[in-house]
C-alpha cells in the first residue's frame, strides 16, 4: 500500500484551534525548531523536489530581554494576552509564566502543533492556526502583541491585505483600555538601505515586499493610524540596529528633542559585522550619521509602538523608558537592560534593573551595579581609528594606539594589568581627546594578564574588524589580520612576539565561548561591485549558452512532431488503403483459395523447413 | 510539454478559442493545471513540472500556495472551463423549468489509485436525499468497471460517462467538457462526496449544489492536502445537502478563475503558439 510509504501530518493536540486557513507544509519557525524526521520529506525539497524554505522562514524576531523589559514596564500584569504571528518559543514560555490567559496567533500548522505539544495541559493557554480575519469571533484581549509586525500573520489562502486593513483587524483584537505593542518595519530604514538584495523574494514572499502605500511612512503616520483606529499612542521607540532583533529602544520623541546621545550609546545602536548580507553601505558608519544629524527616528530599521485602546474614564499611560538598551557582546544569563536617563546638569545617566546581581561564571565576573551613573562623554576609539584609517592619516593612528599603550602600562605591575582591562577593546573605549575611558566597566577576568596580551587581542580585535568591514586603510590591500596586528603593534611601540598573538587569540575565544558569543572570526570583505558584475557577466553567457541549447531542442523536437504527424497521417492513409484492398473480390477469392490449398501443400513445406534447417548446421 | 495538457480535451478548448485548429493542437509551452485541487494545482510530485516553463494555474490562490511551497513561474489564466463557457454560453442551455433532477458525481480515482468507499452505501444516501431523478456520473476507469456501474443501475439511477480522459494524439476525451456542459444544464442540480471540478463547473452554469456523503479514500492519498477536514475548514459554506447558490456560484467563478480569462493574443503568446497560423 502506498499510504504506508507517505508520512502523515500529525495530528494538533487539544488546545490548537484550527481556524481554517492554516499552512500545512509551512513553518515560520527558525531551521533549528523545526521538526525534522518523517514529516520533513513532506515538504518540498524534503523529498527531492524544490527548495522548502529560504530567508523567509526562520528569521523570527528576537524578542531579548530589552522587548521583555518593555513589557513589563507597559503591563506589570498582563492578564489575558494575544500574542499574534510567529515569536520565539522562549518568548513565549516567559509571556505564559507570567500571564493568566496566553492565546497565539500563527498561520503555520507545524509552528502551531509544537506550541500546543509544548505547554499542553496548561491551563489558559491556546493557539489559534490559520486566517487572522477568521478570529473575529474571538473575545477582546488586554494585551495584543505583535511584535514581528504584520508581514507573518497571513497564510497563503488569504487574499492580499494591505498593512492598514491587517492593522483594523488587529485593532479589534484589542479590549477597550488594552493594549497593543507593535513593531512596524520601516521600508526606509536603515536596513533596507543597506541592503544590496531589497528584491530578493523568498518563498514567505508570495507577496511582493515594500510596496504597500497603506504602510506608515513614519512614526507620525503610525500613530495617525493607530489613533484612526482607536488607539493612542502612549510611545514610540525606533528600534535599532536590525527589525528583527532590536537591541535599542529609543524613545522618538526624546530623539526629537535634539538631546544628543553620547557616542558611547549610539554605538549600541550599530550593527556589528555584516552577518553574511551583501550590503551597499557599511550599516555601522550610517547609523551613526543618522543620529549624528537628527535623523534617527526617522530612519530607525522598525518602530516599535505601545498604544492604548481607548475606554471611557481611563486616563494616563504608564511611565515608559526615554531609551532602554541591551548588551550585544555577550547571551544569556549575561544580558543586562540599561535605562537611560537625563541626570543633573543635563548629562546622560544609565541604571539597571535592581534585580539585577553580579554573576561569574569561569574566570569572567561581571558587576551591574559598576553600569549605573553617568556615561562617558567622547569619541568610540573604534570610530577614531577607523576615520584615521580612511584619511591614511598614520601619524593620528600611531598617537591613537600609543596613548592606548600608554594607558594600559600606567595600570600594568610587573608587566601584568587588572583582568578588568581585558574588555579594553577599542569598541569599549571612548576616546574625549584627552583620556580613554570604558565604556561598560562591569566586566572583568578573574586573574591579571599580560600587558602585551590584553594590547595584542585588542589590536587583532580591530584588525578583523578593518578588514572585515571593507574600509579603506593605509596598508596593502593584500594584508591579512594577523600581520595587521603585528604592525599595530609595533605602531604602539611594543615588540610584535607570535606567541602573544596566540594567547590573545585563545584568551579571545575563551571570553566569546564564557560570553556565549563565540570567538572573534576573521571575516572577508563584501563582495565589491566589481566582483558582482564579474560574475553577472559570467551568468549572462551562461544563460545565453543554455537558452542557444532549448532553441535548438526546440526546433528539433517541432520538426520531429511534424513528421511523426505525417508519418501518422501516412499510416492512415495505408490503413485505408489496405482495407479497401481487401474489401475487393481479387483479393477475397485469393485468400478463399489459399486457405483451401492450404492443407494440400502443408507436407511440401514441411520438407523444406526440414531441408534448410540441415542446410544451416 | 506534458501529456496531461491534453487531458479533457484542455488544449484542444484553448487552442480553439485562439482560433487555431482544434484536430492539430499544438505543443503548450508550459503546464497547464488539469482539475481543481487545494493544493497549488499540481499533484505534490510534480518534479516533471521542469522550472523555466510557466505554470499556468486557475486562480491566484493556487499561485500564493504554490509559490510558499517552493514553487515558481505561476501564470493566473483560469480554467479551460472558463474559456469553454465563454465560447459556449447556450451549449445545452435549457430553460430553468425544463432542467430536471440531480447529476451527482462520485469522487474518482485514476490510473494509479483508485478510490476505497461503499459505493453500496452511497447509493442508499443518494436515494434517501435526491427527490428526482438521478444521474450518476462515473470516471471513465469506474463505468468500464460493471461492478461499480451495477451498484448504481440497480438503484435506477441514469448512468453516464463523460468519456476518457484523452490525449493529445488521438480524439477519445475532446468533447468531454462539452458533454459535461450539455448534461450540467440538464440538471437542476449537482452533487458529490467531494468537492471537485465537477461541483464548481456546475454551480458555474447555475446549478444548485451539494456535497455529502462518505468521500471515499484514495488510496495513497498524500497528507499535504490535509484530507476532508481541511476542505471543511476552508469550504464549510460548499458542504451539506443544500447550499446557497449564490456563494456557490461565487466561490466556483473564484476557483476557476472567471475573471483571469486572457483573451485570444494573450493566450496564444502564453502559449508560446504566436507563430502558429490561424485556422482558415
Amino acid at each position: 500500500m502506498r499510504t504506508t510509504e507517505v508520512p502523515s501530518i500529525p495530528a494538533s493536540p487539544a488546545n490548537v484551534h484550527l481556524v481554517g486557513g492554516e499552512m500545512l507544509l509551512w513553518s515560520d519557525a527558525p531551521e533549528s525548531a523545526q521538526d525534522g524526521g518523517q514529516w520533513a520529506a513532506l515538504r518540498p525539497g524534503g523529498a527531492g523536489g524544490a527548495a522548502w524554505g529560504g530567508a523567509g522562514h526562520g528569521a523570527a524576531w528576537a524578542c531579548g530581554e530589552i522587548v521583555r523589559e518593555l513589557i513589563r514596564r507597559v503591563r506589570p500584569m498582563p492578564g489575558r494576552v494575544l500574542l499574534i504571528g510567529p515569536h520565539p518559543e522562549d518568548f513565549v514560555d516567559w509571556l505564559v509564566a507570567r500571564s493568566r490567559s496566553v492565546a497565539v496567533a500563527v498561520r503555520s500548522y507545524p509552528d502551531a502543533v509544537r506550541l500546543g505539544a509544548r505547554h499542553a495541559g496548561r491551563a489558559g493557554f491556546a493557539v489559534y492556526c490559520g486566517q487572522l480575519a477568521k478570529l473575529g469571533g474571538l473575545d477582546p484581549f488586554d494585551v495584543v502583541l505583535a511584535l514581528d509586525g504584520f508581514e507573518r500573520v497571513h497564510s497563503a489562502e488569504s487574499p492580499y491585505r494591505p498593512w492598514r486593513e491587517t492593522l483594523a483587524e488587529v485593532a479589534a483584537l484589542v479590549a477597550p483600555g488594552g493594549t497593543l505593542l507593535l513593531s512596524t518595519r520601516n521600508d526606509l530604514g536603515i536596513e533596507s538601505l543597506v541592503e544590496a538584495r531589497p528584491h530578493e523574494r523568498t518563498d514567505a514572499d508570495w507577496h511582493p515586499r515594500g510596496l504597500d502605500h497603506t504602510r506608515p511612512n513614519g512614526h507620525q503616520t503610525l500613530a495617525a493610524e493607530l489613533d484612526a483606529h482607536g488607539l493612542l499612542v502612549d510611545d514610540c521607540y525606533a528600534a535599532y540596529p536590525a527589525a528583527g532583533a532590536p537591541r535599542a529602544l529609543f524613545s522618538v520623541e526624546t530623539l526629537a528633542r535634539g538631546r544628543t546621545l553620547p557616542d558611547a550609546v549610539t554605538v549600541a545602536a550599530c550593527a556589528r559585522g555584516y552577518h553574511g548580507r551583501a550590503v551597499v553601505a557599511d550599516p555601522v558608519q550610517l547609523t551613526r550619521k543618522a543620529f549624528r544629524h537628527g535623523l534617527a527616528a526617522r530612519l530607525a530599521p522598525a518602530w516599535v509602538t505601545v498604544a492604548r485602546k481607548q475606554a471611557p474614564g481611563r486616563t494616563g499611560g504608564p511611565a515608559l523608558p526615554a531609551a532602554l538598551l541591551e548588551d550585544d557582546v555577550c547571551a544569556p544569563p549575561w544580558t543586562l537592560v540599561q535605562e537611560l536617563a537625563r541626570g543633573e546638569q543635563g548629562k546622560w545617566v544609565r541604571h539597571v534593573p535592581p534585580a539585577s546581581r553580579p554573576f561569574a561564571l569561569d574566570r569572567v565576573h561581571r558587576d551591574p551595579a559598576l553600569l549605573s551613573g553617568p556615561i562617558p562623554e567622547g569619541r568610540v576609539l573604534d570610530e577614531v581609528l577607523l576615520t584615521a584609517c580612511a584619511y591614511d592619516d598614520i601619524r593620528a593612528i600611531r598617537e591613537r594606539l600609543r596613548h592606548l599603550a600608554g594607558w594600559l602600562s600606567r595600570w600594568s605591575d610587573a608587566g601584568m594589568v587588572p583582568g578588568e582591562l581585558a574588555f579594553a577593546t577599542t569598541d569599549n573605549l571612548v576616546w574625549d581627546g584627552e583620556r580613554l575611558d570604558l565604556i561598560d566597566p562591569s566586566w572583568a577576568l578573574a586573574d591579571a594578564l599580560p600587558t602585551e596580551v590584553v594590547l595584542t587581542r585588542t589590536l587583532w580585535r580591530f584588525a578583523v574588524r578593518l578588514l572585515g568591514s571593507g574600509h579603506h586603510h593605509p596598508w596593502p590591500w593584500s594584508v591579512d589580520a594577523d600581520r595587521l596586528t603585528a604592525t599595530l603593534v609595533a605602531i604602539s611601540g611594543f615588540r610584535h612576539d607570535r606567541r602573544h598573538l596566540e594567547r590573545a587569540k585563545a584568551l579571545d575565544r575563551e571570553i566569546g565561548t564564557t560570553l556565549g558569543v563565540g570567538a572573534t572570526a576573521a571575516a572577508d570583505a563584501p563582495e565589491s561591485y566589481r566582483q558582482v558584475l564579474a560574475g553577472r557577466e559570467r551568468l549572462r553567457d551562461t544563460l545565453t549558452a543554455a537558452q542557444a541549447r532549448i532553441d535548438r531542442l526546440e526546433v528539433k523536437l517541432t520538426h520531429r512532431e511534424r513528421e511523426l504527424r505525417k508519418t501518422r497521417s501516412k499510416l492512415r492513409a495505408a490503413r485505408r488503403r489496405i482495407a479497401g484492398l481487401r474489401r475487393r473480390l481479387g483479393f477475397r477469392l485469393m485468400r478463399r483459395a489459399r486457405a483451401l490449398t492450404r492443407p494440400l501443400t502443408r507436407p511440401v513445406r514441411r520438407r523444406l523447413r526440414a531441408a534448410r534447417r540441415i542446410a544451416r548446421g | 510539454m506534458d501529456e496531461s495538457n491534453h487531458w479533457y480535451g484542455h488544449s484542444r478548448i484553448l487552442a480553439r478559442y485562439c482560433g487555431l485548429d482544434a484536430r492539430r493542437v499544438p505543443r503548450i509551452q508550459g503546464f497547464v493545471q488539469h482539475g481543481w485541487n487545494y493544493l497549488h494545482g499540481f499533484p505534490p510530485n510534480d518534479r516533471w513540472a521542469s522550472p523555466g516553463y510557466p505554470r499556468f494555474v486557475w486562480s491566484d490562490v493556487l499561485a500564493r500556495r504554490g509559490w510558499s511551497m517552493g514553487r515558481r513561474g505561476h501564470y493566473v489564466i483560469g480554467s479551460p472551463w472558463a474559456y469553454l463557457l465563454a465560447m459556449e454560453p447556450d451549449l445545452g442551455r435549457l430553460p430553468d423549468s425544463e432542467r430536471r433532477g440531480t447529476i451527482w458525481y462520485p469522487f474518482h480515482g485514476w490510473e494509479k489509485h483508485s478510490v476505497r468507499g461503499d459505493h453500496a452505501r452511497l447509493v442508499e444516501e443518494i436515494k434517501s436525499v435526491e427527490p428526482g431523478p438521478v444521474t450518476v456520473c462515473l470516471y471513465w476507469l469506474e463505468y468500464r468497471n460493471p461492478q461499480i456501474r451495477k451498484w448504481y443501475e440497480k438503484a435506477g439511477f441514469r448512468v453516464i460517462c463523460h468519456g476518457d480522459r484523452g490525449s493529445r494524439w488521438d480524439t477519445k476525451g475532446v468533447d468531454f467538457l462539452r458533454n459535461q456542459m450539455v448534461e450540467l444544464r440538464r440538471h437542476r442540480r449537482v452533487a458529490s462526496n467531494r468537492l471537485g471540478s465537477a461541483v464548481f463547473y456546475g454551480a458555474s452554469v447555475g446549478c444548485d449544489v451539494a456535497v455529502y456523503g462518505d468521500p471515499m479514500e484514495l488510496e495513497g492519498e498524500r497528507p499535504e492536502y490535509g484530507g476532508t477536514a481541511r476542505r471543511l475548514r476552508l469550504w464549510p459554506e460548499l458542504h451539506g445537502l443544500d447550499v446557497d447558490r449564490r456563494t456557490a456560484r461565487e466561490i466556483a467563478r473564484y476557483e476557476l478563475g472567471f475573471t483571469h480569462v486572457a483573451g485570444p493574443d494573450e493566450l496564444r503568446n502564453l502559449l508560446g503558439w504566436e507563430k502558429i497560423k490561424e485556422a482558415s
